[in-house]
């Protein structure tokens, strides 16, 4: 069973480098590995030479008391926040793609007949796939995070300490936990649905609901706010009902809790410190106890869908 | 009857038949409805806080330093709308261009259907006449929800100045809708595989909506700290200005790089209607058009050329007679 499935992963991880689709969404997701450590360190520079404006703007007015420049001690592994903006947004529909193409692509070549009436199980089969998508996600986020660890050697113009390694190493596994889940929603309805626009759509709007209604509705974010990589709201609203739904409904609203994990692991300055911050953080370890959750009901989903799937089906609609 | 009225009114009938459009359709509504909802307890708390700050000043008899009321204005409420027909309201414009070309390409009808004595330009005006009907339904059926849902949360009735701006507001969300709506039913008469060209649509909104306008954002010194980085550093607006045109070259860049997105367009323009945008709280409409005339001309331009690459991709046969 086990060379099967090793089979059809190895297959699986073959053709989705042969598919244009994905070709073009990796290149995107690769591009902009490069670029947000580029952008990051750029906007950090005229930042700071804008703080340096200010001062003597400040200081020209008499004014003795000069705020402290805030980007003072950030971690290098700070200008690399815009990662993880890229990850939930570019990361998760390439995710996605990988997910549904998976299983779509055998249903739309009638191929899916054939393999059942060998002796392969559906849940070889499915498991085949499941490992055949890991595979291509850690491939991409290896990939990634090798991009974001010389980039950053080569503009910090030192190398990283192993504290700062790990902590890259943290966020990139996080992330791949983050993908493996929209990939296996992916899966989980291609797999359910009737027509193959409906297997991406659904997955896609559940991808909109994740990213960006569930912040707005726990922390009375605008919609596109965790589009920035610094939260610039002030404060969360205090009345009953935000509180009431920051407890009932915010550690299911796994986009925040990816994004603040990262922060945390990206722009803390020293590693005891984010460790100390993850354990004391209670709301970010339930959330990622949550995020893990989810992968497994989207994993066992698919396999509880392939079950039920008919083989025999006449073709896939439109 | 014209050609292209009959065209359009099949359009119109096969899209409201549709579960994928009526899915979004009825998404992008429920999430109006939330929206509003949402910036509505946002105030309140804005205003519970408010008074208890009044109270404890009042308490320790500082009278004087008692702040400004929070100000209500309801076309404010409405800025999560704005970035959600952004986002749905794209998907939606794709979809219906999609679908457009899906349910002809293949089956071999567009061929069938140029083998009758119609111009190829009747067929797409035919098409775009009942997709923007389609739309502009959709959106005044938003416009219907916004209405009611203020009313009810809150018994505020829109001035007719206001209700003038949301109009505005939602035909410059019609005209962005149906860029993509363009853009989508080109693309995917041209890209042989219909499940490669919506993907590569996709890839396509993903990066005019969401990648340009946040790295533009992120590039934005202001939007570095919470709550504002000038405002942490006690610098007013004019003086923002001055410190920032030192920088012109950065900012040019990311000026640039953001009117390269319609998206970036359409949400100038609606701010500055709606009031969102500092300063444009109360102003004339003729004013706001006076200032946001190059948004809305660069959102235009855009859109006719979507409309152009639509009728050139139709008028080439390699496109319709290569199938899927």
């Amino acid at each position: 069973m086990t060379s099967r499935i090793d089979i059809i992963a190895k297959n699986e991880f073959k053709t989705l480098f042969k598919e244009n689709t994905f070709t073009v969404l990796l290149i995107i997701f690769i591009l902009m590995t490069i670029f947000s450590t580029y952008i990051g360190w750029s906007a950090k520079n005229t930042i700071i030479n804008v703080y340096q404006e200010t001062v003597k703007e400040i200081s020209l007015k008499g004014i003795k008391e000069i705020p402290p420049n805030p980007f003072t001690g950030t971690p290098d592994l700070s200008i690399l926040k815009n990662m993880i903006v890229y990850v939930f947004l570019i990361g998760s529909l390439l995710a996605l793609v990988i997910g549904n193409n998976a299983f779509i692509r055998d249903r739309r070549s009638g191929v899916l007949r054939i393999i059942f009436s060998k002796f392969i199980s559906k849940q070889t089969y499915i498991f085949g796939k499941i490992v055949g998508i890991f595979e291509t996600l850690l491939f991409v986020i290896f990939i990634s995070f090798l991009l974001s660890l010389f980039s950053t050697v080569l503009i910090s113009g030192h190398f990283l300490t192993p504290i700062e390694i790990l902590k890259l190493s943290g966020f990139y596994a996080i992330s791949l936990v983050y993908l493996l889940i929209f990939s296996m929603v992916g899966l989980y309805f291609a797999i359910n649905s009737d027509g193959e626009s409906i297997a991406l759509l659904i997955p896609v709007i559940i991808w909109v609901i994740i990213t960006f209604v569930m912040p707005q509705i726990t922390s009375s974010l605008v919609p596109t706010a965790l589009l920035n990589p610094t939260n610039i709201q002030a404060v969360t609203p205090h009345s009953n009902y935000f509180h009431i739904l920051q407890i009932v409904i915010r550690p299911f609203s796994i986009s925040e809790s990816y994004k603040e994990i990262s922060d945390i692991l990206l722009e803390t300055n020293s590693g005891i410190n984010a460790i100390s911050i993850l354990q004391t953080k209670f709301q970010n370890a339930v959330g990622l106890i949550i995020m893990f959750s989810y992968l497994g009901i989207s994993m066992f989903g698919s396999i509880y869908a392939i079950n039920k799937f008919n083989s025999c089906e006449e073709g896939l609609s439109e | 009857m014209n050609p292209v009225i009959t065209i359009a009114k099949k359009e119109y009938l096969d899209a409201i038949k549709n579960k994928l459009f009526l899915i979004l359709a009825l998404f992008l509504i429920v999430l109006t409805v939330i929206s509003i909802i949402v910036a509505s307890f946002d105030f309140q708390s804005k205003v519970a806080d408010y008074n208890i700050s009044v109270q404890i000043l009042k308490n320790v008899g500082k009278v004087a330093e008692i702040p400004p009321i929070p100000e209500f204005y309801p076309l404010t409420m409405l800025r999560g709308v704005i970035d959600y027909l952004e986002i749905i309201g794209a998907i939606i414009g794709i979809i219906l261009g999609y679908l457009s070309v899906a349910k002809e390409k293949g089956k071999n009808i567009l061929q069938l259907i140029l083998s009758r004595p119609l111009k190829r330009s009747a067929i797409i005006s035919g098409k775009i006449v009942g997709n923007s009907l389609l739309l502009l339904t959709v959106l005044l059926i938003v416009e219907i929800f916004i209405y009611f849902i203020t009313w009810s949360l809150g018994k505020v009735m829109f001035l007719p100045a206001e209700f003038l701006k949301l109009s505005l507001t939602l035909f410059l969300s019609y005209l962005y809708i149906l860029f993509f709506y363009c853009l989508s039913s080109a693309l995917s008469i041209s890209i042989k595989s219909l499940p490669n060209a919506l993907i590569i649509i996709f890839a396509i909104w993903l990066i005019i909506v969401l990648i340009i306008p946040q790295i533009g954002d992120t590039m934005d010194p202001d939007n570095q700290i919470p709550g504002g980085f000038f405002q942490s550093m006690h610098i007013a607006k004019p003086q923002e200005k001055e410190i920032l045109a030192k920088f012109s070259t950065y900012e040019t860049t990311r000026n640039a790089l953001e009117e390269s997105s319609v998206t970036k367009h359409y949400e100038r323009a609606s701010f500055a209607l709606l009031g969102i945008t500092p300063g444009y709280n109360g102003k004339n409409t003729g004013l706001i058009f006076h200032d946001e005339w190059k948004n809305i001309a660069w959102q235009l331009g855009y859109l006719i050329t979507a409309l152009l690459f639509q009728y050139v991709v139709l008028s080439k046969n390699n496109f319709i007679l290569g199938g899927d």
